[in-house]
């Protein structure tokens, strides 16, 4: 038990150190603190998020956090639980975005927006220009499904969260996650 | 979120790395909030503005009117610490230990206010509503300064919700406000007491909150 204590503490210590350190703008002491809290992160993300595609969004997006609220840690306070702060809030923001996303969607469909049903002989012939592939086959590989299954090959949400083996709130969840990638890096492109 | 993995991220943070200049700490931005409260009241003494009741008003032995502004002294110890603990990780005990105090302290103010009605003067006339709005905007312009400091330093920390934040801001401000109005205001009508000096730190979170999380968003905004 003590043992165990004695390696959190020190733990504690390292972090703090390197944190105070990074707020000081040392690279190489941020970019260790970085590394050895991206395990705890995952874990951390993972107990408490069953969505396994978004838990590395999450991951990323606490990552982020970190970085722009590193000025509010302050050296003589604990760092584990300004740590725990802010992978807590990665987690409820991420839950609202989703939340807030899904509502959206919901509501197009209410609206009667028709889905896509044809399915062309060859889906991808005229719907993919180079640079769009390119794009494709650079975002991670559920937000690619997503995409072909709904907008290439013109799949329902449901038919395609059938297909995907995932439920259809998470389909979407994936797909607008793709949509955002590719604008992103279409736009990249044509600057 | 891009397509990148958390491992690419972190080289890209790396690179982005700058020197930053740790927050203070909650007690002095507090203590900072208070010293300009009191500068205002001091120069709104001096130039003659604000004048205290005399010892001898019967006031200062009436339960519900000391109960009235000591609801009011906690409203504004609580909500300017839970303002400022809701913008930094890791505060949260402080943030609901100051909602809690700010909570408890609306019921004293507002439950020293109904005592006092029990002495009766229910009447509610015009001048009477033109004295509450003028103590309500005194209140306002004494405690503004420090909602906002307290504002600005939720900005320069790690702003989550604004709302909440300049919600919580200005009710600690106005309240400090209104607690010097309540020691200052020659009226002695329970109802106006009420309405004018506890009620005055709610009435202004609910009119100014909107406009001022606006402009929390944008300098936050500007900050990124």
């Amino acid at each position: 038990m003590d043992g165990r204590r004695d390696v959190l503490d020190e733990r504690e210590q390292s972090w703090r150190g390197w944190m105070v350190a990074a707020q000081s703008g040392d690279g190489e002491a941020y970019q260790r603190l970085l590394l050895e809290l991206l395990p705890f992160a995952r874990r951390l993300v993972a107990s408490r998020v069953s969505d396994a595609a978004a838990r590395e969004d999450i991951v990323q997006n606490a990552l982020v956090s970190i970085h722009r609220a590193r000025h509010t840690y302050r050296a003589e306070r604990p760092f584990t639980p300004w740590l725990h702060a802010v992978l807590r809030n990665a987690i409820s923001d991420w839950g609202r975005s989703r939340v807030r996303l899904s509502r959206r969607e919901v509501s197009l469909e209410i609206d009667g927006i028709p889905e896509p049903a044809v399915e062309p002989a060859d889906p991808f012939a005229d719907a993919i220009s180079p640079e769009l592939e390119q794009a494709l086959a650079s975002i991670p590989k559920a937000q690619r499904e997503a995409v072909e299954l709904i907008h290439l090959e013109g799949l329902s949400v449901t038919e395609a969260a059938v297909r995907a083996g995932v439920s259809s709130g998470a389909l979407k969840v994936r797909a607008h996650r793709g949509y955002r990638a590719l604008r992103a890096l279409l736009r990249g492109r044509g600057e | 979120m891009s397509p990148s993995s958390s491992e690419d991220r972190i080289r890209e943070l790396v690179r982005d790395l700058r020197p930053v200049r740790a927050i203070p700490p909650l007690r002095a931005v507090a203590a900072a909030a208070l010293a300009v409260f009191l500068l205002i009241v001091a120069a709104g003494w001096l130039l003659g503005g604000l004048q205290p009741r005399p010892r001898t008003d019967p006031a200062w032995s009436s339960p519900s009117y000391l109960a009235a502004l000591f609801g009011l002294g906690l409203v504004a110890f609580g909500a300017i610490s839970a303002a400022l603990a809701s913008a930094v990780p890791g505060r949260e005990p402080t943030l609901r230990l100051g909602m809690r105090l700010a909570a408890f302290g609306v019921v004293t103010a507002i439950a020293g206010g109904i005592a006092g009605l029990a002495r009766g003067d229910l009447g509610f006339g015009g001048a009477d509503l033109a004295a509450c709005v003028t103590c309500m905007s005194h209140a306002l312009q004494l405690g503004l300064a420090s909602s906002l400091l307290a504002c600005g330093f939720i900005v320069y920390a790690a702003m989550r919700r604004p709302s909440f934040g300049a919600a919580l801001a200005l009710t600690g401000g106005v309240a400090l406000g209104a607690a010097a109005v309540h020691t200052t205001c020659p009226s002695d009508s329970a109802l106006h007491q009420l309405i004018a000096h506890s009620l005055a730190p709610l009435v202004a979170a609910a009119l100014l909150t909107p406009p001022l999380a606006a402009l929390l968003r944008r300098l936050r905004r500007r900050e990124l």
